[in-house]
């Protein structure tokens, strides 16, 4: 296999748009991702235990909007271990039934003393209803 | 589940909740994730016979303790999530990860989870706790993998 690469940095400005990502998430989304992450909790397989908590449906996994977010961070960095930080912060719900939608852009590029460091915030959605807003670093190459 | 915050838990403000040295991460286990999280991208080549990288998040997935249904509470949730002492239903907070070095299939973790804070407070739904914790991940070799900052809020 070809060894990834990383993006150079002279190719990225401030106001990038990252790839964007879209995913409809089903129960069977939650039980993939349930199986290795051990999700236990019934409120993300169990309509009756999510509807007595007042939602429709089984609630997505927050760490699964996260896993999302940091694919799309190093897919378009270019290696799997670009990703330098990643912060969630949780604004609202989804259940399954939904389509996840993240959208990301470049706030600025840092120049290091081996390559360049990308900062780059995403939101991820369900229609127009934010759920989570997320600030990656990334590493680039000079 | 109603919440409640024993005193106890609140003396462990500061303190290392726990310290655990997981499995070996196994093929297996990334093959799961990668589908678990629809992974398709080239970089995960299961097929390699040199070392096997994972994708940046996956280490906190090897990390999450398995038990036995006995020792999970009647939701399903897990009775060390956040903290032993603190009791309700939990919604994700949000989360801090710092990454400093690639995890390898075979590579083995030691989880390090100290207990930041907890913040008890009136929210529009009723009464919460806000509690957060620091973890630090570090593999066979000392290396330091990652740091976790992680907010769970019970209600």
């Amino acid at each position: 296999m070809t060894q990834p690469t990383l993006r150079s940095a002279a190719l990225v400005h401030a106001g990038d748009e990252l790839p964007p990502f879209d995913k409809h998430v089903t129960i069977v989304t939650n039980f993939l991702f349930g199986v290795p992450f051990w999700t236990a909790h019934r409120l993300h397989y169990d309509t009756i235990s999510a509807q007595e908590d007042g939602y429709d449906a089984p609630l997505i996994p927050g760490a699964l909007m996260t896993a999302y977010a940091s694919r799309v961070l190093v897919g378009w960095a270019g290696r799997p271990d670009a990703l330098r930080e990643l912060t969630s912060r949780a604004t609202a719900s989804a259940v399954v039934g939904e389509t996840i939608s993240i959208r990301g852009t470049v706030r600025s590029i840092e120049a290091t003393a081996n390559g360049a460091l990308a900062t780059c915030d995403l939101t991820v959605s369900s229609g127009e209803r934010a759920l989570m807003s997320i600030t990656g670093v990334v590493e680039l190459a000079l | 589940m109603e919440l409640h915050v024993s005193d106890e838990a609140r003396t462990r403000v500061g303190t290392v909740l726990e310290r655990r040295t997981g499995d070996p991460v196994s093929l297996r286990h990334l093959r799961e994730y990668l589908i678990g999280t629809d992974d398709r991208e080239v970089f995960y080549d299961l097929d390699s016979a040199g070392p096997i990288i994972t994708p940046p998040l996956f280490f906190f997935a090897a990390m999450r303790e398995v038990v036995y249904e006995s020792e999970l509470y009647e939701d399903g949730q897990h009775k060390t999530t956040g903290v032993a002492g603190i009791e309700g239903r939990t919604l994700e907070g949000g989360t801090a990860y710092k990454l400093h070095h690639p995890l390898y299939v075979g590579d083995v973790l030691t989880v390090e989870k100290k207990l930041t804070s907890i913040e008890e407070k009136s929210g529009r739904s009723g009464p919460m706790a806000i509690v957060i914790t620091d973890s630090t991940f570090t593999n066979q070799r000392g290396e330091l993998v990652a740091e976790l900052t992680h907010t769970i809020i019970f209600r």
